[in-house]
């Protein structure tokens, strides 16, 4: 990759990577207006998670890539390719532009598109823009700006009506360029009555530069449809990222988020569901693991507006050295919104003495006929049972890895995907022998 | 006789948060023979299960104890276990989340070598063949170890235990309390059915009522933190005939 055709953070820059990218003229407007939000606003001040550290001065945005062949592809990728088989369509990004996928025949055979967002707006831009930037606005704050002013990759997904994708969609989005900051957006569009199941994978070698990543996701999913999306954040220790994860669930619709957290210098990564039709549900179930010098800042949104709508969401994890953990869970329940339930349930183990686990559960609450709930813990890791494991042969390390397994089990069990779950445990298990 | 399976215990002095609980203990148990220890609430019995174990709140501030003529109190709690000791609790911890078969495969793996692993065949033929011999549900092995156990399976999910891990010798903090006479049966059958020329056994009672099935060697008594009587079982049978109080006239007498 050429230095001459990087592009960075700046106003010239914004303009040049409308232009590099070819994009029809109502999305250069929001990029622009997206990038004057940006150079207005402040950086979030947000509580407990501080950005101090965070340099945005004229950091790379965008490098020109090309499609890769097979041996190109990073040592982690083509493991996961080689171990997929034919279970998964996938779809992989690397430093943005450069490609590679393999998609099973079930996509074009139903309909559904798979494509980065130069090709769907070329070929399906009725589709995409009454849907891009609907559940997430471009000036929410300087980070939401910065994305929309420097968005290059990603993927457009779209299940026509009443379709039902068997396989799962593997998007995995992977940073190699020490430094080059990563803007990518993933849209995905559920018809009345569609079935999907993304996952969208992230990591990248930082080569002990700082990265930026502003990562958006927008689900939609239409009258019935039903969405799981699995997140697998493996970010490099040098990477800021910032992710936001929303949907907004017509009637009847679904959307499931399953996530594992372990990488990045500090993420800031909120999932939000709007539950606006009647009778509309979203589940979250996530693992977090935090160690070194780690900060995570994860938000889940529950917002229940229609009537009958359901959600429920458990978040377990474990932290270690100096990490720490800043978990908002909220369940909020506005008026009209009757016989809604809406659940919550937090809990941390901590490895050391000096980690730290902030949680922050919420539950707002303007309707009389609901039902609601929530429960938080963090502690350390009971003596009395690591005395009784070690009392019968195995290490501290070795007991200690039962007791993690055994604390973060409950949350893996609710995840259908196997590959996801043995990828959880890889990270864990990773993360237990680091 | 270097090969030999012994515990000698000498002049073990414990404290418990500043107070002294055991005040000189001496026991030896070489393999092969049953001891029960006897003694009313707070003498010290479990105190010198746990200390054994290396308990963190039982600080040993005197005497030694050899393993196999290693210096046990020199050990971590899991060297203890992997040099041949097993503790049965009188309260085990509950593990969410574990398997009772990930976790006794976890635990019978610690003490091979890497590499060396016991192959999953193997371990379910030996873990199938000891649970059917404590009438275990083979649905057993799947549950949550000592999840919401009714007293009777913890106490024989740790017999399972020591019957998977083979110890040297083994301690049994009051296995017999809280059990109906047919589950005693069963653990303390399941107890014999492991007695051999490499396992010891001390067994910490309140109650006569295991040593019938488990037919100790010796009896030992302890009172305010030591041993002061030792016998053959027909001590157990005159101790629980005439209670601990004649036995402290005894002592007051002597």
């Amino acid at each position: 990759m050429s230095v001459e055709t990087a592009i960075t953070l700046s106003a010239k820059g914004i303009a040049a990577l409308s232009e590099r990218l070819g994009e029809p003229e109502w999305l250069r407007a929001k990029r622009l207006s997206a990038f004057e939000a940006y150079e207005r606003m402040a950086l979030p001040a947000w509580d407990r998670t501080d950005l101090a550290g965070l340099n945005l001065d004229a950091i790379t945005i965008y490098q020109d890539g090309r499609a890769m062949g097979d041996d190109e592809l990073p040592e982690a990728l083509k493991a996961i390719a080689a171990k997929r088989g034919d279970e998964a369509s996938l779809f992989f990004q690397v430093d943005g532009q450069c490609t590679w996928s393999r998609p099973k025949e079930e996509l074009a055979a139903k309909g559904v598109i798979v494509c980065d967002f130069q090709t769907a707006l070329k070929e399906h831009e009725e589709l995409l823009r009454p849907h891009y930037m609907s559940a997430v606005g471009f000036d929410e704050d300087k980070l939401t700006a910065l994305h929309y002013a420097a968005v290059s990759s990603g993927w457009f997904i779209y299940v026509p009506k009443n379709t039902v994708v068997e396989a799962p969609i593997e998007l995995r989005s992977y940073g190699q360029t020490p430094g080059l900051g990563l803007f990518s957006h993933i849209l995905v569009v559920a018809e009345q009555g569609a079935e999907v199941t993304v996952v969208h994978g992230a990591k990248s070698d930082d080569g002990g530069v700082q990265r930026v990543v502003a990562n958006i996701v927008e689900i939609c999913p239409k009258e019935g449809a039903q969405v799981r999306f699995y997140a697998m954040q493996d970010w490099g220790r040098e990477t800021y990222n910032y992710t936001l994860r929303r949907s907004v669930l017509a009637r009847d619709a679904r959307t499931d988020w399953y996530w594992g957290d372990f990488g990045s210098r500090l993420s800031r990564s909120h999932i939000k569901s709007i539950l606006s039709g009647t009778g509309s549900e979203s589940y979250s179930y996530g693992v977090f693991f935090g160690d070194g010098e780690q900060h995570l800042d994860l938000g889940i949104t529950m917002l229940h507006e229609g009537e009958h709508t359901a959600s429920d969401m458990e978040s377990k994890g474990i932290l270690d050295d100096r990490a720490r953990v800043v978990y908002r869970g909220l369940t909020d329940i506005e008026n009209g919104a009757r016989f809604a339930s809406g659940f919550q349930r937090e809990n941390t183990m901590l490895l050391s003495e000096e980690a730290r686990s902030d949680a922050i559960p919420g539950l707002e609450i303007d309707e009389t006929e609901v039902q609601a709930g929530h429960a938080a813990t963090t502690g350390q890791v009971d003596p009395v049972q690591l005395f009784y494991l070690m009392s019968r042969g195995l290490r501290r390390h070795e007991a200690l890895y039962l007791l993690v397994v055994g604390f973060l089990d409950a949350v893996l069990g609710r995840m259908p995907l196997e590959s996801f779950r043995e990828e959880l445990a890889a990270h864990i298990d990773g993360k237990m022998a680091g | 006789m270097a090969s030999e399976v012994f515990l000698k215990i000498e002049d073990l002095h414990v404290e418990v948060e500043g107070n002294e609980i055991l005040k000189g203990v001496s026991l030896e148990i070489k393999g092969g023979e049953v001891h029960a220890l006897m003694g009313p609430n707070g003498s010290g019995k479990s105190t010198l299960a746990y200390a054994l174990a290396g308990h963190p709140r039982y600080e040993v501030t005197g005497g030694r104890v050899y393993l196999n003529g290693q210096d046990l109190l020199e050990m971590e709690p899991d060297e203890r276990a992997r040099a041949g000791l097993f503790l049965a609790f009188q309260y085990p911890a509950e593990i969410s989340g574990v398997t009772v078969a990930n976790f006794l495969r976890t635990a019978v793996n610690a003490r091979r070598e890497k590499g060396d692993e016991i192959s999953l065949a193997e371990f379910g033929k030996k873990l199938r063949e000891q649970m059917e011999r404590l009438e275990m549900d083979p649905s057993f092995a799947s549950r949550y170890l000592n999840e919401g156990f009714s007293g009777g399976e913890k106490k024989r999910a740790e017999i399972l235990q020591m019957a998977m891990l083979e110890p040297n010798i083994a301690i049994l903090d009051e296995t017999d309390s809280g059990l109906d006479i047919d589950a005693l049966r069963i653990v303390a059958r399941g107890v014999n059915a492991l007695k051999g020329p490499n396992l010891g056994i001390l067994c910490i009672t309140h109650y006569q009522r295991i040593l019938r099935y488990l037919e100790p060697d010796y009896v030992h008594i302890l009172l305010d933190g030591r041993i002061v009587e030792s016998g053959g079982k027909e001590l157990a049978e005159t101790l629980e005939e005439k209670g601990y109080d004649w036995l402290r006239e005894q002592i007051g007498a002597n």
